[in-house]
């Protein structure tokens, strides 16, 4: 699969095919200090005063390196793929090695912060219980009751995406009921690894 | 075991036949304890009032505060005859009369009793469901299982004074669902052994 380019993230891409193998090894540089630290202008000018550029071209050059980067792991390009992608971008073959290394050693990473993008929706965090014994309320003076009651945590991403925000709430069951969900859940989990699933998995992955 | 002199007189309606005949009396009782089980009432108001409507209105008031006041003291159907009899002076009869239909719907007024408080949202069921994902804006390829959870919750709600229903909603992905799945196991299995231990 070959993937098309934006004009202009070809135009922010364009200084770096006139580079030498070792400038473009830096320029991969500054794109992981991006990706770990944020923009960082200092380097910058220092690079564009090296190359005798403006600091706003080195930028937009590495913004372009970090969109390549986000564009292969989004379309989870094979090694090959990005070869061939690289290559109508105009860069040489040695440059495309490096990028190429450049790509592999931040897929992981990148792909699995994508992945946490998704839709910011409350997600499980953790479960407190206790065992209650209820032996008497204003409306009942002599019962026997056993309750359980939980805190339920969810935690559901924040905008900056860094951050959790995390909600409780408390809820009871008697014992039955607790049964009762534990074991359709525990069926849902079963369900996961069974067989149809699996199955379905697979010919995801195919896609 | 306490009731008002009040709704002890009251009561004594009962022993009235030119207030309330048998059938009446029969019906009036299925409505109260309808009514507490938490239904509707079985008979229209309309074909038991009779000549004397004040009165058999009072007679049901005060029938269904002693019948709650003997379920919330756990009086059991001996002791109900006894009380009624002694206590308020009804006639054995009708006491027991009272008392047969007492002790079968004891349980359900129970239940009734039970749930009125303010206790938190109580689960009473979950659903669920697994997601794939195939495709987001972020990603091309897909992922999962998510695991999709609804619990579904009572709660006695005060305004309304009624049951409402709410659901609790939310994801979880494979190593979330594990950690559910075995802190649920946890409280499952310590319910357990409590109840073998005793």
């Amino acid at each position: 699969m070959l993937i098309s380019f934006r004009s202009d993230h070809k135009e922010h891409l364009a200084l770096l095919r006139n580079q030498s193998i070792q400038v473009l090894v830096d320029f991969c540089k500054l794109t992981i200090d991006y990706l770990n630290n944020g923009p960082n202008q200092k380097l910058y000018a220092t690079a564009a005063e090296k190359l005798s550029v403006g600091p706003e071209i080195i930028q937009n050059s590495v913004y372009g390196l970090v969109n390549l980067l986000l564009l292969s792991c989004k379309h989870k390009l094979s090694e090959t793929d990005f070869r061939d992608s690289v290559l109508t971008l105009g860069f040489s073959e040695e440059q495309e090695v490096i990028l190429n290394k450049f790509y592999q050693s931040r897929k992981n990473e990148v792909t699995q912060i994508l992945n946490q993008l998704n839709l910011k929706e409350p997600h499980f965090d953790d479960l407190e219980w206790r065992f209650e014994l209820q032996v008497a309320s204003r409306s009942l003076l002599h019962q026997v009751n056993p309750i359980v009651t939980m805190d339920l945590s969810l935690k559901t991403q924040k905008e900056d995406e860094l951050d959790f925000e995390v909600e409780h709430h408390i809820i009871q069951t008697d014992v039955n009921n607790l049964a009762h969900i534990c074991n359709e859940l525990e069926k849902a989990l079963h369900e996961s690894r069974g067989r149809y699933c699996r199955k379905i998995q697979k010919s995801l992955m195919k896609l | 075991m306490y009731l008002k002199e009040t709704t002890k007189k009251s009561l004594q309606l009962a022993n009235n036949l030119n207030v309330v005949n048998d059938t009446t009396y029969k019906n009036l009782l299925e409505n109260c304890f309808s009514v507490l089980v938490g239904g509707d009432e079985i008979h229209a108001d309309g074909t038991l009032l009779g000549s004397k409507p004040d009165l058999i209105k009072e007679l049901y008031a005060n029938l269904l505060i002693s019948t709650a006041e003997f379920v919330r003291n756990a009086l059991n159907k001996e002791d109900v005859l006894q009380y009624l009899t002694e206590e308020c002076k009804i006639n054995q009869k009708r006491a027991e009369i009272y008392s047969s239909a007492y002790s079968t719907n004891k349980q359900g007024v129970e239940i009734s009793l039970l749930n009125i408080g303010n206790h938190p949202p109580h689960i009473t069921d979950v659903s669920w469901k697994i997601d794939f994902v195939v495709k987001s804006n972020h990603l091309d390829h897909s992922g999962g299982p998510l695991f999709r959870i609804a619990f579904t919750t009572e709660k006695f709600d005060q305004e309304n004074l009624c049951k409402k229903i709410q659901h609790v909603n939310f994801t979880c992905d494979s190593q979330e669902m594990q950690d559910l799945v075995y802190k649920l196991k946890d409280a499952v299995r310590h319910c357990e052994r409590l109840a073998f231990d005793n």
